[in-house]
């Protein structure tokens, strides 16, 4: 399979898959983050620093690989999609970067009730874009196994909403005031757009593989 | 003698800058391939297509009427000139129902008309849509089943990619064979009928090389919103038709192929186009065409004889 591919495509795979990981990079340092939250300002502060850094490489790539894109790899039609692919992905870094700046910037508490739950959270939408990620790898070599990993990512999706209806019912509950609940609750929907975002593009690469469908 | 051929060079170039836009308008005009590989590759089996399997329409044609080099001259003329005003006015127009009724207007002026060729053609012209559609459909069904077999995005489109060039290649044959007659098939009995297949050829050819590109642009876009792979169905619907009559020797028109085709292709894709305005198109175009090119040719007949005193 691999020789059949031209250079130019070649090369934009290569960054595509780049950015694919550089995405999940930004993912992982905010996972760390979130797992440190009961650590000092400095910690937190330093990951979230990490965070963003993640996303601006992640950004970087895909501005090569885009401007890589328009020198004529794949035929034009495909270019467009490949195009809308990245851009969809790179989002799911910018939620990442949100997410760590809601925690720094408002120098967040997080009482230690919930701090398990925000783990769980962030660790299933990272299986979320692990499962979409493997399914626009899928898309260059294997239609059905994309098909069974945009599946897999409607799942984990599914699984991570659960996580987050569940957290924010144990927000409420808590014995706080209703404006850091408020606060909480804003943190859990951000870490779960993650995995909701990553939940859309794999609906767009459905489509992508649809479209090819004669 | 050369004198008497330029009207066949002008109208072979004019249907080249036309017709190559119904092989490889949509693969050019979307970049599946570069107007450059697309024209060498279409003048080169326009040529080719001309010279192997040109014979039998330019036989077709010659038999319509007797004609000298100068009525035969005529004719192609006053197709020539058919062509030119139609598509100035933005009428649509074939080159094969011009010529046939330039020819059929010397035939009617000098007395003795084939009248079972020119049914036999005019039944091939409604043929042709009908056979564009019947094609594009079954390639269709029958190629969907290998292509939808292909896993891999890449692999897709490089099958598409070359199946459009062999498919541009065979329309070009096909284009060549058929077409070839329009252009000099009156003259074969002056200047043979291999030498009229290589002059008609070479002249479609040039037309194709020089002056195509706007075409190309305009018609790919046109009929319908078609993914690639339909694209290039519809072309091969469109080939095997024209390359049909040219094997029975019907010089039919490639634009009401590629239109069945598209339909055909489109149909068995799921899309129910029947678009009663490209039916009218059609229609009107089997009657408007010999009718003004017959029209024309009298006209120019007329002159030459009573302003010149010419005898033809």
């Amino acid at each position: 399979m691999g020789l059949f591919f031209g250079k130019k495509e070649k090369k934009i795979i290569e960054l595509f898959d780049k950015h694919l990981d550089a995405v999940d990079n930004t993912i992982e340092t905010l996972a760390e983050l979130i797992r440190n939250l009961d650590k000092d300002v400095q910690k937190v502060r330093e990951l979230s620093e990490q965070v963003r850094n993640a996303e601006t490489e992640a950004d970087r790539i895909r501005r090569q690989a885009e401007l890589e894109m328009y020198s004529g790899a794949f035929l034009p039609n495909f270019r467009g999609d490949l195009l809308g692919t990245i851009e969809a992905m790179d989002r799911i870094a910018n939620k990442a970067e949100t997410v760590a700046d809601e925690i720094e910037l408002q120098s967040l508490k997080v009482p230690e009730e919930i701090l398990e739950d925000l783990e769980e959270l962030i660790e299933k939408s990272q299986v979320t874009y692990k499962a979409v990620k493997e399914a626009a790898k899928e898309m260059f070599e294997d239609f059905e196994k994309a098909n069974e990993m945009i599946l897999k990512t409607e799942n984990y999706e599914h699984e991570t909403d659960i996580i987050e209806r569940n957290t924010i019912r144990k927000i409420f509950s808590l014995n706080i005031h209703l404006a850091e609940k408020i606060q909480l609750k804003k943190l859990v929907h951000r870490i779960a757009d993650i995995s909701d975002t990553s939940e859309d593009v794999s609906d767009r690469i459905q489509i992508i593989i649809y479209k090819r469908k004669v | 003698m050369f004198f008497y051929l330029l009207p066949a060079v002008f109208f072979g170039w004019s249907l080249g800058a036309n017709d190559a836009a119904n092989i490889f308008g949509t693969a050019v005009s979307n970049r599946i391939v570069k107007y450059r590989i697309a024209t060498i590759i279409s003048a080169i089996f326009i040529l080719v297509g001309a010279l192997l399997g040109g014979a039998k329409g330019i036989e077709t044609i010659s038999n319509v009427t007797a004609q000298s080099l100068m009525s035969g001259s005529i004719s192609v003329l006053s197709a020539a000139i058919t062509m030119t005003i139609m598509t100035y006015i933005g009428v649509p127009v074939s080159s094969s129902q011009a010529i046939v009724g330039s020819i059929m207007a010397v035939g009617l002026i000098e007395g003795g008309v084939n009248w079972s060729i020119i049914s036999k053609l005019v039944l091939a012209w409604v043929g042709t849509p009908i056979g564009g559609a019947i094609f594009g459909y079954l390639s269709y069904k029958i190629l969907a089943i290998p292509f939808n077999k292909i896993k891999s995005i890449y692999m897709k489109e490089r099958v598409v990619q070359i199946a459009t060039l062999i498919i541009g290649a065979y329309g070009s044959y096909s284009l060549g064979a058929n077409n070839v007659a329009n252009i000099t098939g009156v003259f074969a009995n002056s200047i043979g009928v291999e030498m009229a297949a290589l002059v008609g050829g070479l002249a479609i050819s040039f037309g194709v090389l020089t002056y195509s590109y706007k075409v190309m642009m305009t018609v790919g876009t046109q009929i319908m919103e078609l993914d690639y792979f339909s694209a290039a169905i519809a072309v091969l619907g469109e080939s095997i038709t024209v390359w049909i009559y040219a094997l029975l020797g019907i010089p039919v028109s490639t634009s009401q192929a590629i239109v069945g085709a598209v339909i055909g292709a489109g149909y068995a894709r799921g899309s129910r186009l029947t678009n009663k305005k490209i039916l009218l198109k059609i229609l009107s175009a089997w009657v408007n065409t010999p009718i003004s090119a017959g029209l024309i040719t009298a006209l120019i007949y007329f002159i030459f004889r009573v302003v010149f005193k010419i005898n033809i």
